[in-house]
């Protein structure tokens, strides 16, 4: 017994139930996190009434305006200016006293998470051209698919965790066994062979796994770097990553304090007037130093001696820039808001090399530093990673009825057919019903939200009910065709029932909208071509041998497809 | 990236060509010069695509660039190959004039 072999034919059996066990979890995974790569975009698609705002440059005037008008003593103002993310402009402001509450509890070093939303707080979207305030429908939007992707949905936070962390560890067996497994890496690295059964499927699952591997050992190591919190809770003290929560407090208390003294030097330098300086200068200045634009205005005590600004840029500049809510944080620049004078720019870069690594990996695997062309690679390469799981979930259950030659196939064999079909089609089905439930749900209806994400698990389980009625071959063509005309349709529907459709944002250049469109076209069209691919398959196994008995090998010739 | 997208297409074009049964789905019947230094072309090539990325500021979102920008050019490589194979050495050809074209509009504006 030769040990190459059997090492390759071990590790060949591990990939395949390291794939198996948590593959159509995996799948689900690797398509909503696909999609959230273009979280806030999909959210912004699900809202059309904020389509009609274009970018302009007096943005950040109009909100200085708005701010003054409906909140003129507020402890603070915050401003979203236009990205090329996000065409509008958010305000949101915090009265003073609930501010001083906050910022007590920070000097005394217990600032918790994400307490600049606690009450006394308002938001408003406006227009980036006029100032309207505009009111988008309610959605779970992009969001629902970002969290679904690590935290599942309705399940308590730590379980659901701690299966998608699970999932995660196969994929990290699967990539090595995979590429232990495979034969040909250089020789087979450009082959695919359409058309021939469990050959293209064995050739797509290779080609699309080669050829991001890159991506799919980055995007799998940082996902489980990601869930080291969870998974080896230990490993927060040692590893002194993003996430430490004690020294958070300490940090917020200290940056509370500094904060103040540069507030008092502001407040002592008397030769601005009591108006806010005009913010252009600001924005020009900072878009200078950073060589891109600002993305987000705090101002601390607007109107008051101390008033300052602090700018944000719109994207990270280095993977080991902490991306913290939102993405920004590690780098700031201050403004006295009487002087308008640069008091200091910042950057908070992470001391430690640990700290460093696990910063930047964490910052690849959400790719929030990234800008839109490198964006759209990550896309891509995670349309990759999708197909190479949807790929070997489907070659599993080929290379099985493959070896069957027409006997009837086991009971497990027919589950995995089955959760292949709900798994793979029927999230495209369940993803789609989503969407377009967001256009046909009532606007004014209560927790619109709620109902759009139970319109995607109600498909989805109508998509997993469905194969138990229906032949294999043909639910796969249905759930497919199904699935292609309601993405395919998503444009056509976004016609009907807005005014943010192909018609208008491809005249405006409204990309955020008419990309969304257009993808999802795109992605109708394939499913389209995938189910009409089904349909014409013959397998040719079958047809040159005489069946065994007539229903086994019916069987078998659906789930050779 | 544009620039590192024409060098890295190239230079899974010559890797392909290197191999047998890659020329045969081209149709290439002759070696010719290039046949015989594709590979070492191809490797040589892979080696300068990730330079233009030298320019950029931080060197950790190059490297990811370079890695999305490798991705794609092998996929359009491989995708050629299966569904317009004979098409590949006019995409290369076209590709090389475009680089040339992109590497004119860099170099240009500093000498003039």
């Amino acid at each position: 017994m030769t040990g190459e072999g059997s090492l390759r034919q071990s590790m060949s059996w591990l990939h395949g139930w390291a794939g198996l066990v948590l593959g159509w979890l995996l799948f689900a995974v690797f398509l909503t996190g696909t999609i959230a790569y273009f979280r806030q975009e999909v959210t912004a698609w699900m809202q059309p009434e904020l389509a009609g705002s274009v970018p302009s440059p007096q943005a950040a005037e109009l909100a200085v305006a708005a701010l003054q008008q409906r909140a003129p003593d507020a402890g603070s103002w915050r401003i979203g200016l236009p990205t090329p993310r996000s065409n509008t402009v958010s305000i949101s402001w915090q009265d003073r006293q609930s501010l001083d509450v906050k910022r007590g509890e920070e000097r005394g070093g217990r600032g918790g998470r994400g307490g600049g939303r606690r009450g006394g707080g308002e938001s408003l979207i406006l227009d980036a051209s006029t100032g309207a305030v505009l009111t988008p429908r309610k959605t779970a939007g992009g969001n629902f698919l970002y969290r679904f992707h690590f935290e599942l949905y309705a399940l308590p936070r730590e379980w659901a965790r701690w299966i998608v962390g699970l999932a995660t560890m196969a994929m990290f067996v699967a990539i090595i066994s995979g590429i232990i497994t495979h034969k040909k890496i250089f020789k087979d690295f450009f082959t695919f062979r359409p058309a021939k059964g469990q050959r293209s499927w064995l050739d797509a699952h290779n080609a699309t796994a080669v050829l991001s591997l890159p991506f799919h050992i980055m995007i799998t190591f940082s996902g489980l770097l990601l869930f080291a919190s969870t998974l080896l809770p230990l490993t927060e003290r040692f590893a002194g990553g993003e996430d430490r929560r004690g020294e958070r407090g300490a940090a917020r208390a200290l940056e509370a304090a500094h904060i103040e003294s540069l507030q008092n030097r502001a407040a002592s330098d008397v030769a601005g007037g009591a108006a806010l300086a005009p913010l252009v200068p600001m924005l020009a200045e900072a878009e200078k130093l950073w060589g891109q634009p600002v993305s987000r205005i705090t101002i601390t005590d607007p109107g008051r001696p101390g008033a300052m600004v602090e700018l944000l840029p719109t994207w990270n500049d280095k993977l080991i820039q902490h991306s913290g809510s939102g993405g920004l944080g590690a780098v700031k620049m201050r403004f006295g808001g009487r002087t308008g004078e640069r008091l200091e720019s910042e950057e908070d870069l992470p001391e430690t090399l640990t700290a460093r690594v696990d910063t930047a990996l964490g910052s690849l695997h959400r790719a929030r530093f990234a800008a839109p062309t490198l964006r759209w690679l990550f896309f891509l390469t995670g349309v990759g990673g999708t197909i190479m799981v949807g790929s070997g979930l489907i070659l599993w259950s080929v290379k099985r009825a493959q070896r069957l030659r027409g006997a009837p196939p086991g009971r497990g064999h027919r589950f995995v057919d089955h959760m292949n079909v709900a798994g793979v089609a029927g999230l495209f089905i369940a993803v789609a019903a989503y969407f377009w439930a967001n256009r046909l749900l009532p606007t004014g209806l209560a927790g619109r939200g709620e109902w759009e994400i139970r319109a995607f698990f109600a498909v989805w389980c109508l998509c997993l009910l469905h194969p138990l009625i229906r032949p294999l071959k043909r639910a796969w063509i249905e759930q497919l065709s199904l699935g292609g005309l309601l993405f395919a349709g998503i444009p056509v529907l976004n016609a009907i029932t807005t005014r943010a459709h192909l018609g208008n944002t491809l005249v405006s250049g409204n990309w955020i909208y008419a990309g969304f469109d257009i993808v999802a076209l795109v992605t109708g069209i394939c499913l389209l071509q995938a189910a009409r691919r089904v349909a014409l398959h013959r397998p040719r196994a079958i047809a040159s041998q005489p069946p065994l008995m007539p229903a086994a090998s019916a069987y078998t010739a659906q789930a050779a497809e | 990236m544009p620039i590192s997208l024409c060098l890295s297409f190239l230079a899974f074009f010559a890797l392909a060509f290197s191999m047998g049964r890659h020329r045969q789905q081209m149709t290439v019947r002759r070696l010719g010069a290039f046949g015989r230094f594709s590979a070492p072309a191809g490797w040589g090539l892979l080696l300068l695509s990730p330079l233009p990325f030298a320019l950029l500021p931080n060197e950790g979102i190059a490297l990811t660039e370079w890695f999305g920008v490798l991705t794609v050019a092998a996929t359009g490589v491989l995708l050629m190959l299966t569904y317009r194979p004979r098409a590949l050495p006019l995409a290369a050809a076209a590709v090389s004039v475009l680089l040339l074209i992109l590497a004119l509009l860099v170099v240009l504006p500093g000498r003039v």
